[in-house]
């Protein structure tokens, strides 16, 4: 094999890499789901005469993406089987449902386990 | 042959950074090493699994190693726990205590996620908690 024939294979698998870093690229970047951007953390889960959110965090997590609606559904298993439910928006169109587990500072200086389920609709 | 060579390497190069994109699968709350560190977090009253009249508060792994030995209410609550986040089929629990264990949900050969911890028991001695996920 002489030096052009060297040449053109590194050129050919110089060009393939570069094209399957495009394609990798291009699936990251599709597969950076709004969704991700909700943060269970930022609910800020209390109880107070029940289990209350921050509802204002989810108010601007619809204002800064292109979902229409979100609902939380908690419950703290064993200790409070009766879910709360919060919603924000127009619930039509099921997009996409995550669940998530922190820990609540429960009554009685408890800290147990609460589920929160959250269903975002465009 | 040196051409080839580099075509190998660099195919193998992609493959791993392919396979790690599509390993990291797992939303915040799946992951089995946080899950472990809210366990250390979790604090109840004694009397809430025990038959034990005792009101005070105690970390929920010094429940869970009362329970290797003597069994309690907290055994069914974990897996009730386990089961809302992962699913009841979808995970592996060891619990280990003074040369006891008990094991909460699927016992499998394969897991692609597995996490360890120690836990210091107020009583003394070790737990020992293994949480693996399918």
């Amino acid at each position: 094999m002489d030096f052009m024939e060297s040449m053109i294979c590194m050129m050919a698998v110089v060009i393939v890499l570069g094209l399957y870093l495009s394609f990798l690229s291009v699936s990251v970047a599709a597969d950076q789901d709004q969704s991700d951007l909700f943060n269970p953390d930022l609910l800020d889960v209390r109880v107070k005469d029940g289990i209350t959110i921050d509802e204002s965090y989810l108010y601007m997590f619809l204002a800064e993406t292109d979902y229409r609606g979100v609902s939380i559904d908690l419950f703290v298993p064993f200790f409070q089987e009766e879910h709360a439910t919060f919603s924000v928006g127009s619930l039509q169109h099921e997009h996409t449902a995550s669940e998530f587990m922190d820990v609540l500072e429960y009554e009685n200086g408890r800290k147990v386990p609460v589920i929160i389920r959250t269903v975002l609709y465009t | 042959m040196m051409d080839t060579m580099l075509f190998l390497t660099i195919i193998i190069l992609a493959l791993t950074v392919s396979a790690h994109l599509v390993q990291d699968d797992h939303g915040y709350g799946k992951d089995p090493d946080e899950f472990l560190s809210d366990l250390s977090e979790m604090e109840v009253r004694l009397s809430d699994f025990t038959d034990m009249e005792d009101d005070s508060l105690v970390f929920f792994t010094d429940v869970l190693a009362y329970t290797v030995v003597n069994g309690s209410d907290a055994e069914r609550y974990l897996r009730d726990v386990l089961d809302s986040i992962y699913g009841d089929s979808s995970y592996g629990m060891e619990l280990e205590f003074q040369g006891k264990s008990i094991f909460l949900g699927e016992k499998r050969q394969f897991f692609s996620e597995m996490s360890s911890r120690q836990y210091s028991v107020s009583i003394g001695g070790s737990l020992y908690v293994t949480l693996s996920l399918r």
